[in-house]
């Protein structure tokens, strides 16, 4: 937890106004998180992505407990590809698992496959929205900020998996739009441990450029303290 | 069009597809802007982007600029407001402003286009995708400043869009420590998840035909 990080205020524009906030949790999928998933069948551990479910569950309670608006993500294509750039295609093979291939293992990252459904611990309950994203930024080609937007949201808590890819692609996007961004330190991790870590520096450079970054135990207190 | 072959570039040879030409490869230089020159300490960075600038130029290719900063007449969205005014370095400037200016010897040519964009991402707020996308641009070489924010934020945004990216290794600088290897490392990692990347010299090797 970098101290820099932890001295930059959040909210920062007053107090926390659970109305006016969103608990964002990205991608903690099966694909990402889960044995039998992507990660998991590329070989590649998924250890550092299961840390934060324990993290994620308890600010899944603390912002369910104050009514507040709660959006999962979901990384993941039509299941004709229409959405696959021919990039992100041939990266994934040459990865080693190409997203949508018909596999034994199942189709990486398409929607219907039961790899990408959100994990059994963290399953969004009924009036919990859910978008479904093509790219890394949850604002690429998908009704997020439209759905920000007509909920009256200025400020996001954003955790899930991974932190440099689709965490940091969300809160970099997030931040130049104009939301009051706060990461959770440990509601957030990676597969490689490096890239986490570097993640977690940039994030904090300058004060912390793009927002704060807190642990799940001090987003919670905050939660617990704007409800009363 | 002359087609040239691929850079020599980590993870893989850019471009995925084989051979690129001035066609479809665009080169953007992102906010090489007088503060931020002088703040991450770039002279350097810039003098070594002149050849690469002049040969990409006298080629006929798609020159591209970013310039980060906000109009005065409209501000920043508030809370961006706050934190930009709140840090002493890598401040976001007025349009006109001392230290906003791009540096003169990467200075606009007439008829290449400028980004102006208030945030990091160069795609937030600006024609930029569309420009892209009507010169049918499929490959961008990217140089700028500072390697963590509009660099990487750009080519993140590129990436989802389905652009194939190069980095420019020592086309890009930050006065963040540890900064560059780690944006380099999230760039390569994944079998090239947000791109590749390569130094100057490797994108010249291949323009001069030695690729």
């Amino acid at each position: 937890m970098n101290e820099t990080a932890e001295t930059t205020p959040w909210p920062i524009a007053g107090p926390l106004d659970l109305a006016r906030t969103a608990l964002v949790v990205i991608d903690m999928q099966t694909d990402f998180c889960g044995p039998g998933g992507w990660i998991d069948r590329l070989g590649q551990s998924v250890e550092n992505t299961r840390k934060p479910i324990g993290p994620i569950a308890e600010l899944l309670a603390a912002a369910r407990a104050a009514g507040m608006t709660i959006i999962h993500t979901r990384e993941g294509h039509r299941p004709d590809l229409s959405d696959l750039n021919p990039v992100k295609q041939w990266r994934s093979r040459a990865h080693g698992v190409g997203i949508g291939d018909e596999t034994p293992g199942g189709r990486a990252l398409t929607r219907g496959d039961p790899g990408h459904d959100i994990i059994p611990e963290l399953l969004p309950r009924e009036g919990e929205i859910v978008v479904d994203k093509p790219g890394k930024s949850s604002f690429h080609a998908t009704e997020f900020d439209q759905i920000l937007r007509a909920r009256g949201i200025e400020a996001l808590i954003v955790a899930g998996v991974t932190s440099d890819c689709c965490v940091q692609s969300t809160v970099r996007d997030g931040a130049d739009l104009g939301y009051d961004c706060v990461l959770v330190a440990d509601g957030t991790n990676a597969v490689e441990t490096a890239n986490h870590e570097g993640m977690l520096a940039v994030l904090a450079a300058h004060g912390g450029r793009w927002g704060a970054v807190r642990p799940a135990r001090s987003v919670i207190g905050l939660i617990a303290e704007a409800a009363q | 069009m002359s087609r040239f072959n691929p850079v020599a570039s980590r993870p893989y040879a850019w471009p995925y597809t084989g051979g690129w030409s001035m066609e479809d490869s665009a080169l953007f230089l992102i906010d090489f802007q007088n503060e931020a020159v002088a703040e991450t300490g770039a002279d350097p960075v810039v003098s070594a982007l002149v050849p690469l600038l002049d040969r990409w130029r006298a080629a006929g290719g798609f020159v591209l600029h970013g310039r980060r900063g906000f109009d005065p007449l409209v501000g920043l969205p508030r809370v961006t407001a706050i934190r930009n005014a709140a840090r002493p370095l890598d401040r976001i400037l007025a349009r006109g402003s001392d230290g906003w200016e791009i540096v003169a010897p990467l200075a606009p040519h007439p008829g290449e286009p400028v980004i102006d964009h208030a945030g990091d991402n160069a795609f937030i707020g600006t024609d930029l995708g569309f420009l892209v996308e009507q010169r049918g641009i499929a490959n961008l070489v990217v140089a700028g400043l500072r390697t963590e924010g509009a660099v990487h934020a750009t080519m993140r945004a590129a990436n989802d869009l389905g652009l194939e990216c190069l980095l420019l290794e020592d086309g890009t600088a930050t006065d963040l420590a540890g900064g560059h290897e780690t944006i380099m490392n999230i760039t390569r990692f994944g079998s090239g998840l947000f791109g590749t990347t390569a130094p100057i010299a490797a994108v010249e090797a291949a323009l001069a035909g030695a690729g």
